[in-house]
């Protein structure tokens, strides 16, 4: 028997003139809605200005997709589960029915339904049964078409509608300022063997921008998929492009078909087997299969809508003008200009984000509005950074990169929103490259030219120059940590160390970041006390220090020096040394995995230098010293050698460097080999005949 | 064709020739796509007027998708520090020393008054104050969360501006003002609400200014009027205040553990009780700490009662939430069917609650401390803490089982004030079986294991102080049984069996439940390339994962090319799986008491089959060495030639270590880390 099917609207905007919010947090209707510069006038009430939050205005609304989904028969679904069991017995969680319709309308307005059912076989899994879907007032509404509960005994538990409730979530993380909402419920009764089905549909009546069409669909994930299909839906005549990701032969079934003026574009996978996350890989984009969809033949509408955003944003007012003069008043080459304006951005303007529409989402606010405001997220610092260069007379744009562990990899064959973040590129003669002024909340400490690791080797979509362009992972030797060391052992064996560091690119960023978080003496001397302790549990520290801690124009550098007693173990008339630190930084926690079936990622490329002497008594006789070591793959290279120098001294030198960002798992096996190698190779000493025994 | 939407608006050359545009943030939004930020001046029937710093726009309201208007707020008419009226800041400013400080901000002046009104409404409010001195606590000084529960209250923020170093004052936007629930899904638990605001232009030199207020409208036994403030903050404080204000003779009392005596004062018929701290130094970065509340000053501001009051109050809720209704009897009926002793119906129901019964939600305190009836949550199944035990009580009473309901203060929460009895202290629930068992019928935890121990709690039957057990280090002890046999060419073949115990045993059943088989490899083969990185996983198994009952173990079985360092004619080589880090008694002293939250023990037996031939030429000394709140033995025995057996036993004996006695901790530490970096020598024949 057909079940009945409610439908559960988050909010109408059809048919009222406003939907007026109060500062109390009371909000209501009203099909008047004028306000005389005092007071705003209601059909319920006249209302003090003062008081009035927000009003959102009637706008069309949309329709539903005339589609409305409707439940399978519970038998079937119950039939469908158990045969989905036997084939997945491990499975914690089947995704029985996976169905996702996009429809676009001649109007530019467009809907997203879905229709799921789930077969919950853990506990872990009973979170299913909690459903949220985003919308923003005044741009989408929710439709929930039914939703209910289905027990292994064929009784069905259906949703109360009472208990949909409208929730404002948090942002965590970042400091974020939005106007989003939550429709949700949590069905109940959920136990292990219940299947959850629901189906709803997201109507946009207000896109961001009804030109443009996109659409995205995984056809796999860390549970099994029993049907999942895509259905898109548009106007026979309408543009469209796809393309099909990591799908392997014979997954994918395909048609397409015009009916009644639409072009329907159909893609089914059946019994698709659960993927392995495994940790530090790309995202899941870069390697599950998918389908993406747009109606972009190419970037000029992207281009062209972005720019005009841009450049409403990027106007360079006197204070503008003013502050570039003032910040490159004295210097004298482009670098330096440029270095000015990024280092008093990153310092200066702190990470905020505040979006309310289309185009603070996309192009943040006014330059003049962040700086008088003093914060803002990537986009105003991108587009008040390439404004203030351009006061300055240097070329930039605000370009929009999706960060390296986040988004999956552009295809630029693919035209659409793309990113999650926005970067600026410098134009000089005869050269370009990328800044990132973002920072955080507490400051942004990128020392130039270097820039965010997440931006590096990804796409960078640039409107004003109407390019789409990979941005280059840098060298090893520009994300660089060197460490020297100056040791020192006396007859009893303790070693004393004077220590001295020095970095490039993202890792000094991140270290500034850290100790300046850590402002306070006291605090910083308990980090390095730890520091050494962790070498030895005999090591004391004697004294530490920055240099250029505070001058974010000049390199990093950390100055430390301890002392161990009994460092050196007698065995018999053997000592045995290790040289402190090196081997622990040369340990690969990565690797733990045999094999991968998925990349290995790293957000960027990788130096490690070490320079070291080691100064033993002068009745100590070196008896064995590790041999020299070089190591290479394409991904990664090693070197490392001893020498025996006058003054029995020992001195060490190594370099290790990788080039490579994305490790493929087909070389994954020879690349863990080699790291382990060199971690291995860390783990032999230093052999030296004491003279006189044991000591 | 698609329709296009033109962008219609009209910019109002006239309009916009005025020299001045009154300058506001209301800001529009328009259905284009984009937003201007300016000063809404007048809306018709079918028309809007808004005037940016470009000109006036005017256009149609079809246009336009909504608006935003700032609320007005104290001071927002101030432009400079001329303007300013307020006496305070006046005072603050004119008096004011920048401190020299290494800190991030300073917090000049902080303030919480709490007001209780004739009319019951109570009323909270706490102003900052604070001076950025670097760069890195811009954002933190500036980035503030207020909550509030908002079924009974309401929360706004009075102002929040700053005030830059040449004198201009900037006031908050409406759109760095969010409202958000803190637990939004599910929705049933969705009370607690935050106000997160960010005060504008925070740099160097800035001092900024705000103000949060809530109103509490409802004020009774079981929505108490409890506020707690601790002294906590990681940046110096120069001077805070706690003021109470209430009529004469007024419910509301205050408990200092300082023991600080407050300034008294009577104004109209209102008595007005004033604690000042001054120079508050900041916390300082300590590894292992205990909740701040134990050892900062602290204070609460409630209704004090006595406790048989405030758990009568409860109770009578308790009972109205546990009445059986027709499921829940059914449910008592079949789960304890055929079950006579009263643990085994204990063990039946218990488990039910803890597998059945989803875990959601917020804590008591940041909800309710009113339970949903017990049949609404075996409806829902899910529930919040208080919830689930109040179902799991329920249960046991309607299976005749002698039961109790225990509130007590989360060990993450510190310690209860006994001499104050309020119930805003409160904020877990347990079950008390038989005045001998406390259940927590969390997710994945066997029945008796208790991650609360030694904490205190209302009894609700009757209305005493009750102490949860502190277990023994055994009940919580990870036991590690390892053979090994080593290569002549220094390889070496391992089985390693971990059996844990207690709270481990918890923890690693709640990591491994959800893991399919695939991922238990990988797991496995990530504990094998701890005990060294070239380890290859030849076989490994989990066991007690499902049963809530047994305990967690595994077994791994791994083989080591070149585990053993060949120098010459020596084989080097650390002990297997034993490795201990000096790194958390780093600090030379330590200002607050290191705190391990339980007792515990780390038991580990190792035979070591040596190459033929070998001869053992050095091996560390064994070690032992104990104090009153730890005790540490390692050992080696050479049972007979070829062999090395190897024996190690810590034991946390009570958990928390005043500071003085931190270095007694430090040195059983260090003697830890020394030996595990001690190497074994071998000479080859």
């Amino acid at each position: 028997m057909k079940r009945w099917i409610i439908s559960w609207i988050a909010f109408v905007t059809v048919g009222l003139a406003a939907r007026v919010q109060l500062h109390d947090g009371k909000s209501f209707d009203t099909q008047i809605l004028e306000y005389d510069g005092s007071n705003v006038i209601t059909d319920q009430d006249t209302i003090p200005r003062g008081e009035v939050k927000e009003i959102v205005f009637e706008t069309e609304g949309g329709q539903e997709t005339g589609t409305v989904r409707t439940d399978e028969n519970v038998q079937e679904l119950l039939k469908k589960a158990a045969e989905a069991k036997k084939r997945f017995p491990d499975a914690k969680g089947i995704l029985l029915i996976d169905d996702g319709r996009n429809t676009l309308r001649e109007d530019g307005t467009r809907n997203y339904s879905y229709h799921m059912a789930y077969l919950i076989l853990s506990e872990g899994r009973k979170g299913v049964a909690t459903f949220r879907s985003y919308f923003k007032e005044g741009d989408n509404e929710v439709k929930i078409h039914f939703a209910r509960v289905i027990k292994p005994d064929g009784r069905v538990i259906n949703l109360d509608s009472s208990t949909v409730k409208i929730e404002t979530p948090p942002r965590r993380g970042i400091v974020f300022f939005g106007k989003g909402k939550w429709v949700t419920f949590t069905l109940p009764e959920v136990q292990i063997g219940d299947i959850v089905e629901y189906s709803y549909e997201n109507i946009r009546f207000n896109p961001w921008n009804k030109e443009f069409f996109d659409a995205g669909y995984f056809f796999q994930g860390d549970e099994p998929f029993i049907y999942s299909r895509l259905v898109v839906d548009v106007p026979e005549d309408e543009f469209i492009k796809w393309k099909a990701y990591n799908v392997p032969n014979g997954m994918l079934d395909f048609k397409e078909e015009i009916k009644e003026g639409r072009r329907i574009l159909t893609w089914v996978a059946e019994n698709t087997e659960p993927y392995v996350a495994e940790p530090n890989s790309p995202p899941a984009g870069d390697f599950l299969p998918h389908v993406e969809l747009t109606n972009q033949e190419n970037w000029d509408g992207i281009h062209d809508w972005y720019a005009a955003f841009q450049n409403e944003r990027m106007k360079i007012t006197p204070k503008i003008q003013a502050l570039a003069d003032s910040l490159t008043a004295g210097v004298n080459t482009d670098h330096e200009k440029i270095a000015a304006i990024y280092y008093w951005l990153q310092q200066n303007i702190r990470y905020i984000s505040i979006k309310g529409s289309a185009s603070s989402g996309v192009s943040g606010h006014p330059a003049r509005f962040t700086l008088e405001q003093g914060f803002g997220d990537c986009t105003d610092k991108a587009i008040l950074f390439a404004t203030l260069l351009r006061a300055a007379g240097i070329d930039a744009d605000p370009v929009y990169v999706g960060t390296n562990g986040n988004v999956p990899m552009l295809d630029p064959e693919m035209p659409g929103y793309y990113g999650n973040h926005c970067i600026t590129q410098v134009f000089l003669a005869d050269t370009s490259f990328y800044l990132d002024a973002t920072g955080s909340s507490n400051g942004g400490y990128s020392r130039y030219p270097s820039f965010n690791a997440a931006d590096h080797g990804v796409y960078a979509v640039n409107s004003q120059k109407r390019k789409v362009e990979i941005i280059p992972v840098p060298e090893p030797g520009q994300e660089q940590r060197e460490y020297h060391l100056d040791m020192e052992i006396d007859e009893e064996g303790t070693l004393t160390v004077k220590y001295q560091s020095f970095y490039e690119g993202d890792y000094e960023t991140g270290l500034r970041y850290f100790w300046n978080y850590f402002s306070r003496e006291e605090d910083r001397r308990t980090r390095f006390e730890q520091m050494v302790k962790s070498t030895s549990p005999d090591a004391e520290l004697i004294d530490y220090g920055f240099e250029n801690l505070e001058d974010i124009g000049r390199q990093l550098s950390l100055k430390i020096s301890y002392k161990v007693k009994d460092y050196v173990k007698f065995a018999g008339p053997v000592a045995i040394i290790y040289l402190p630190e090196v081997g622990k930084r040369l340990t690969f926690d990565e690797v733990a995995f045999e094999n991968r079936n998925f990349p290995l990622s790293y957000y960027t490329s990788e130096g490690i230098r070490h320079v070291a002497t080691l100064k033993l008594p002068e009745d100590w006789k070196p008896d064995y010293l590790p041999e020299d070591i070089t190591l290479a793959v394409p991904e990664v290279s090693y070197r490392a050698e001893y020498t025996r120098e006058e003054g029995n001294l020992i001195r060490f030198e190594d370099f290790f460097a990788r080039p490579e960002r994305i490790i493929q798992p087909k070389n994954y096996p020879q690349y863990r080999e080699l790291l382990n190698s060199i971690t291995s190779y860390h783990k032999k000493p230093i052999l030296v005949l004491v003279e006189g025994g044991e000591k | 064709m698609r329709r296009l939407v033109p962008l219609a608006i009209l910019l109002l050359a006239a309009m916009g020739c005025r020299q001045a545009v009154r300058t506001s943030h209301d800001v529009i939004y328009l259905l284009s796509g984009e937003e201007k930020i300016g000063a809404l001046e007048r809306i018709t029937a079918d028309s809007l007027w808004f005037a940016t710093e470009e000109g006036t726009i005017a256009c149609a309201k079809s246009e336009v998708r909504g608006l935003d208007l700032p609320q007005p707020r104290q001071g927002e008419g101030w432009k400079t520090l001329k303007d300013i009226d307020d006496p305070l800041l006046k005072e603050l400013f004119t008096n004011l020393t920048l401190p020299q400080t290494d800190a991030r901000y300073v917090n000049l002046y902080v303030e919480h008054n709490f007001i209780l009104h004739e009319d019951g409404r109570f009323e909270k409010r706490m102003r900052v104050i604070r001076y950025v001195s670097a760069e890195s606590g811009k954002g933190t000084a500036a980035n503030n969360t207020w909550s509030y529960l908002a079924d009974r209250s309401y929360a706004r923020l009075d102002f929040a501006r700053s005030y830059s170093p040449d004198g201009a004052v900037s006031h908050i936007t409406e759109s760095a003002i969010n409202r958000a629930s803190s637990y939004p899904a599910p929705a049933e638990y969705s009370n607690l609400t935050e106000i997160r605001i960010a005060v504008p232009e925070s740099r160097v030199g800035s001092v900024l200014d705000f103000q949060f207020s809530t109103i509490q409208n409802v004020a009774d036994s079981i929505h108490p009027i409890s506020e707690e403030i601790v002294l906590a903050d990681r940046q110096p404080t120069m001077t805070e205040i706690i003021r109470v204000e209430q009529p004469q003779g007024g419910p509301v009392e205050v408990y200092a553990s300082t023991g600080q005596k407050p300034e008294r004062e009577t104004r109209k018929g209102r008595e007005i009780l004033t604690w000042t701290i001054q120079n508050q130094p900041p916390m300082r970065f300590e590894l292992m700490i205990p909740p701040s509340a134990d050892y900062l000053p602290h204070f609460i501001v409630a209704e004090k009662k006595d406790w048989h009051c405030i758990a009568a109050a409860l109770r009578a809720h308790l009972d109205k939430a546990i009445q059986p209704g027709e499921r829940l009897t059914a449910l008592v009926d079949s789960l304890t069917q055929n079950l006579t002793a009263s643990e085994e119906k204990a063990r039946a129901l218990y488990e039910f609650v803890a597998v059945s019964i989803h875990s959601v939600g917020p804590p008591l305190d940041s909800y309710s401390y009113v339970p949903t009836p017990a049949e609404t949550v075996l409806v829902r199944g899910f529930a919040n803490n208080l919830d689930r035990a109040s179902l799991l009580y329920a249960l046991m009473k309607q299976a005749g089982l002698e039961a109790d309901l225990v509130l007590i203060r989360d060990r993450a929460s510190g310690q209860v004030v006994p001499t104050f009895p309020t119930l805003g202290q409160l904020n877990k629930a347990l079950v008390l079986f038989e005045d001998r068992i406390y259940l927590d019928p969390s997710s994945n935890v066997a029945f008796g294991t208790l991650s609360d121990q030694d904490a205190m709690g209302l009894s609700l039957s009757s209305g005493k102080l009750k102490k949860t057990p502190l277990h023994t280090p055994n009940e919580e002890a990870t036991v590690t049984r390892t053979e090994a046999q080593l290569g002549t060419d220094g390889s070496l073949n391992l089985r390693m069996d971990v059996e844990f115990n207690g709270q481990n045993s918890a923890w690693w059943k709640r990591y491994l439940k959800p893991l399919s088989p695939a991922e238990l490899r990988q797991e496995a083969e990530e504990l094998a390339s701890y005990i060294h990185p070239n380890a290859r996983l030849q076989d490994f198994s989990f066991n007690g994962i499902e049963p809530l009952d047994e305990e967690v173990s595994y077994t791994l079985k791994v083989s080591i090319p070149g585990y053993a360092t060949r120098a010459g004619d020596y084989l080097i080589l650390y002990l297997p799986g034993v490795e201990h880090s000096a790194y958390q008694v780093g600090a030379t002293d330590r200002a607050y008491p290191v705190d391990r939250v339980t007792r515990s023990a780390d038991i580990l037996n190792l035979d070591l089959e040596l190459p033929p031939g070998a001869e053992l030429i050095y091996y560390p000394q064994d070690v032992s060495i104990s104090n009153p709140y730890d005790f540490y033995a390692a050992a080696f025995v050479q049972p007979r030639r070829g062999v090395l057996q190897f024996s190690e036993n810590m034991q946390v004996l009570k958990p928390w270590i005043p500071p003085q006695d931190y270095p007694k901790y430090k040195e059983l530490v260090q003697g830890m880390a020394r030996l595990s970096q001690e190497p074994i020598v071998l000479k080859l024949r």
